[in-house]
């Protein structure tokens, strides 16, 4: 309890508290902004937390990512135009209740309950640790090595997609993260005689390639700004936040599914959405109203946002096995900070952890607040031209990957990726797999290593290695299904036209 | 949305008539189809090659010690890599393009032209002179727009790279006196 009330007060010590106000002004912008994701934002700002400590270099990167969600949704509601690929849901009645003058409402509603959803999300990562570390403490290499095989099996499996492109994805990715010297010979491995290559490939320029570069192009390929003309008077948003208490169990209800989907590795939020939007519609009184302007289904679009945040930081910090893009940059961040996520997380650096939930609930009191405040203001926001920000970012790319080493072939390893990643969108190869792979291959083959070492190919039979592969399969199993049923449905309507 | 990706150099939102009668001129969509196709064969194939690459390095090159995680991936990774060039050489139709991965020929030119200007010149001078031009004849800004604009991002580089935070700009391969390469 110490410890949990004492990182409060780091968090709130100079200069964390300005560091983690000016990564929610920086997730403000990008929430409301489409074509700049939250996750290339956030790989985008990496470089920026070099020489910094933890708990300052996460109310920076946390802060800005914990907000992006809650902006996104604001485009969403005022001009049907999703912020964020998480903010789809609110379009379906928070757009129609704008549409019928009821802008200022959906707005309040949407804001709270993103609000109560990120506490929420807060409090079950705080009260998951005394649950999770016996469970990590009792794990040894050859678990933690499988858990690192089935976040990535979960990745590939339940994100949508192509089952065997994700798989080569991984496979790639993990292969990347192979070269450089070899941990245990100390020996180059595929450097090619290049001394550049020796230290392996730095995670910065590589994200950056991968995503930034792609979203850049995408951004210099549609000009426009997203406002199309003026939009209506924004009032009675508190009437939104009323409806969010009149509604409570709808709130706490999604947000809950949000923390659950959050925490397995691969659903995502753009999944978790959906399911808390149909549970919404199932549950409620009035279903018939879904999609015409429904409150309950503004709550529930809203709640889940934010929740899936603390759900899935609970896999990253105590298995170092991240959930999602974002979070594989976020695990990113902890090896540039020096810290490995396993049990150090939940007791050496239990600090660091609690300070994660309180920057959480932190960020999210600030951006709701200057939400309310500032709504007006922000609206303008929309108007600025996706071509008045592709210069500048530019610049942070250009800097970000050139600061890794001071070194100009960090800027070829960034246009590199950068080919790759064009070539995965253009082709359906998809980009996540891959990012996760190489997060994840120096520890994979460390606890490779020492499994072998330990117990030989023995270790695949422990019992909860043996659970691991099962949960695996099954997961593979289900993707193969879903996988050969929507392509029986997408045959059906050509034999019915033939 | 559309299922079929327009042309380079094309607005990128195709209109819903076009996609039923696709033109078959050199640039049409029945053109850009079949490049995609052919794309994606040659991205499998890359990919089929570099397994192969790496299944002969760890075989030949490292110890037992460093080729273990190695041959562990790689026997699974070639297995489904030939699968999927096997997928592409048997794919009946034409590749569609996802909206997000139509990119117009002018982002592409436009882009090389940054990353080639930064290696001529370096950083310094290639952040306000490319925000000008590009502000100026892409996105068809008003001169003083474009002018204000590229000076506030030479500020910002100045301000915060290198006053700030000390960090050395990537300079340029021409030497430009003056410039702070």
């Amino acid at each position: 309890m110490d410890v949990f009330v004492g990182s409060l007060f780091t968090v709130l010590q100079w200069p964390t508290v300005g560091l983690l106000l000016l990564g929610v002004g920086i997730g403000f912008v990008v929430g409301i902004l489409p074509g700049l994701g939250g996750a290339v934002t956030l790989a985008l700002m990496l470089p920026f937390i070099y020489g910094m400590d933890p708990v300052p270099a996460f109310a920076f990167l946390l802060g800005m990512h914990a907000v992006v969600a809650t902006t996104g949704d604001i485009t969403s509601v005022l001009f049907g135009i999703p912020g964020e690929g998480t903010a789809v849901a609110t379009i379906f009645d928070g757009h129609p209740m704008a549409q019928r003058g009821e802008a200022g409402r959906a707005l309040g509603a949407v804001l709270f309950s993103s609000l109560v959803g990120a506490v929420i999300g807060a409090a079950v990562l705080a009260l998951s640790v005394p649950i999770m570390r016996p469970l990590v403490l009792s794990f040894g290499p050859p678990e933690f090595f499988m858990l690192a095989m089935l976040g990535i099996t979960f990745v590939v499996a339940l994100s949508g997609g192509n089952l065997v492109r994700g798989f080569l994805m991984a496979f790639v990715g993990f292969i990347v993260a192979m070269v450089g010297l070899d941990p245990f010979t100390g020996r180059p491995r595929f450097a090619f005689g290049q001394l550049y290559l020796w230290d392996g490939l730095s995670i910065i320029p590589v994200i950056l390639g991968l995503f930034a570069i792609p979203e850049t192009l995408q951004l210099m390929s549609t000009k426009g700004s997203i406002a199309q003309g003026a939009t209506g008077p924004i009032v009675r948003v508190l009437d939104g936040v009323v409806d969010t208490i009149r509604h409570w169990s709808v709130t706490l209800r999604c947000s809950l599914i949000g923390v659950f989907i959050g925490i397995i590795p691969g659903m995502g939020g753009a999944t978790a959405q959906f399911i808390a939007y149909a549970h919404a519609q199932q549950t409620s009184k009035t279903p018939k109203e879904f999609g015409k302007g429904s409150i309950e289904g503004v709550l529930a679009a809203g709640s889940v946002n934010n929740s899936k945040e603390g759900g899935a930081i609970i896999p990253t910090v105590a298995f170092g096995v991240p959930g999602s893009t974002a979070m594989a940059i976020l695990l990113g961040a902890f090896l540039i900070l020096g810290l490995v996520p396993g049990p150090d997380m939940l007791t050496k650096h239990l600090d660091v952890t609690f300070a994660m939930v309180w920057i959480i609930v932190l960020s999210n009191f600030v951006a709701v607040g200057l939400s309310f405040l500032l709504l007006r203001q922000l609206v303008s926001i929309t108007f600025v031209k996706g071509s008045w920000l592709v210069p500048f970012l530019l610049v942070l790319m250009t800097m970000g990957a050139y600061t890794t080493h001071n070194d100009v072939l960090d800027i070829v390893v960034m246009l590199a990726f950068g080919a790759v990643g064009w070539g995965a969108i253009r082709f359906g190869w998809p980009r996540a797999p891959f990012l996760l792979a190489f997060v994840l291959g120096p520890t994979a083959e460390r606890y490779l290593f020492l499994s072998h070492q330990l117990y030989e190919w023995g270790f695949l039979l422990r019992p909860i290695t043996l659970a691991l592969i099962a949960v695996a399969v099954l997961g593979i199993g289900y993707s193969v299904r879903r996988e050969r049923q929507d392509r029986r449905a997408a045959r059906q309507p050509t034999g019915a036209a033939a | 949305m559309t299922t079929t990706g327009p042309p380079p150099g094309s607005s990128g939102v195709g209109a819903p008539g076009r996609e039923a009668t696709p033109p078959r001129t050199p640039h049409g969509y029945t053109h850009v189809r079949a490049l995609d196709g052919r794309g994606a064969l040659v991205f499998s194939v890359a990919v089929l090659v570099v397994f192969a690459y790496v299944a002969y390095e760890l075989n030949t090159s490292f110890s037992s010690r460093a080729r273990l995680f190695g041959n562990a991936l790689i026997v699974p990774a070639l297995v489904l890599a030939a699968l999927q060039v096997v997928r592409e050489l048997r794919r009946a139709q034409p590749l569609s393009v996802p909206p997000e991965a139509v990119f117009t020929a002018s982002a592409l030119v436009w882009g090389t032209a940054f990353f080639a200007a930064l290696w001529a010149v370096g950083l310094a001078l290639t952040i306000p002179l490319f925000a000008f031009v590009y502000l100026r004849w892409a996105a068809g800004e008003a001169w003083p727009k474009a002018g204000v604009y590229a000076l506030l991002a030479w500020l910002f580089v100045e301000v915060s790279f290198v006053r700030l935070l000390h960090v050395p700009l990537p300079g340029g391969a021409i030497p430009l006196p003056g410039i702070a390469n």
